[in-house]
């Protein structure tokens, strides 16, 4: 359950994000997981829900987008493996940059402001 | 009305800045932070008493475990200063435990903490605790595809010590595949074959420890 870590972390930073907004509510918080991260996406929605009660954030929508590693080959561009693999381009065989893309992003949060806040500070 | 705000802000754990802090106080103190990670029984306890004749006098430890202070009277009767933390339910160690617990270790002389993890080769991995390294312990005789199917702590390990190697000659265990695996995860990963009951590469264990301390 050490996604829980995550969820108070990500709490902090919207709730920080609302306020600077001067926002009623938060409607929907998009997240970008890594699959190497050691979060799971669906226990981290769970929990964010969980410790968001209370807050501006309770009842929002969370999305969650899995992201798994990535070859990087300047010639094929960007293709997702299945895990740690040789960094070597499946496509042409020439040597690509591996991405482990092992972290977990606050990718879009999305506020209910007033109209007059809308514009302001963005 | 609704306004969409993009941030693309990277998170980590709680704790993540009180780790750095806690990491710059063990450097002015000069003492090296080892971070022990792997499953219950893997033999990360052992590891420690094997290596402790040439530890006394120099490095202090801290123990995690949900239950028990059997770890910490283990450490001492091998003659090193120790201290149990007890997570009660708690799948890791955390930086806010490490804190308080240091407060409680005589670490005027020591040159190394050691942490040994809860018993626990996924979530550890996640937290950083103050450590300058992480080392993943993983026995032979759990099976010689852990490796492979748990690769999160060597990943981010800096050594990977592969214990009770004397029982090899009684298993079924391929020790290279879990060598070529452990480095297919991680190819800056350093590997030790080691047995706290012969000593078997206890030794060169804690000549790497004592040269990367050094190097820092």
């Amino acid at each position: 359950m050490h996604e829980l870590s995550f969820a108070e972390q990500i709490l902090k930073c919207v709730d920080q994000e609302a306020r600077r907004h001067c926002a009623r509510g938060v409607s929907r918080v998009r997240l970008r997981v890594g699959r190497l991260s050691g979060v799971n996406g669906a226990n981290l929605a769970f929990c964010l829900k969980a410790v968001a009660e209370g807050s501006a954030m309770e009842g929002a929508e969370v999305e969650v987008d899995e992201v798994a590693p990535e070859l990087v080959c300047s010639d094929c561009g960007r293709q997702p493996v299945g895990g740690v693999v040789e960094p070597v381009c499946p496509t042409c065989g020439k040597e690509a940059e591996l991405l482990l893309n092992a972290e977990v992003y606050i990718e879009e949060v999305e506020l209910d402001v007033e109209d007059d806040h809308a514009e302001a500070k963005s | 009305m609704s306004k969409t705000i993009t941030l693309r802000r990277r998170v980590e754990a709680a704790g993540r800045r009180t780790a750095e802090a806690l990491r710059r106080f063990f450097r002015r103190r000069g003492v090296f932070v080892v971070n022990l990670i792997g499953s219950p029984g893997s033999g990360k306890t052992s590891l420690l008493e094997a290596a402790a004749p040439r530890l006394r006098g120099k490095a202090a430890v801290i123990q995690g475990d949900l239950e028990t202070d059997e770890d910490k009277r283990r450490i001492e009767r091998v003659g090193l200063p120790a201290y149990q933390i007890n997570t009660i339910s708690g799948c890791h160690l955390d930086v806010g435990q490490i804190r308080r617990a240091v407060g409680q270790l005589p670490l005027d002389n020591a040159r190394f903490l050691f942490i040994e993890n809860v018993g626990n080769l996924v979530c550890p991995a996640s937290f950083e605790i103050g450590e300058d390294i992480k080392v993943a312990v993983v026995s032979v005789t759990e099976g010689d595809d852990k490796p492979a199917k748990y690769p999160v702590a060597l990943r981010v390990a800096a050594a990977m010590v592969l214990t009770k190697t004397d029982l090899l000659p009684h298993l079924r265990c391929d020790i290279e595949r879990m060598e070529r695996d452990a480095v297919v995860a991680n190819p800056e990963l350093r590997v030790f074959r080691c047995s706290a009951r012969t000593g078997e590469g206890v030794d060169a264990l804690l000549d790497w420890l004592e040269e990367v301390a050094a190097r820092r």
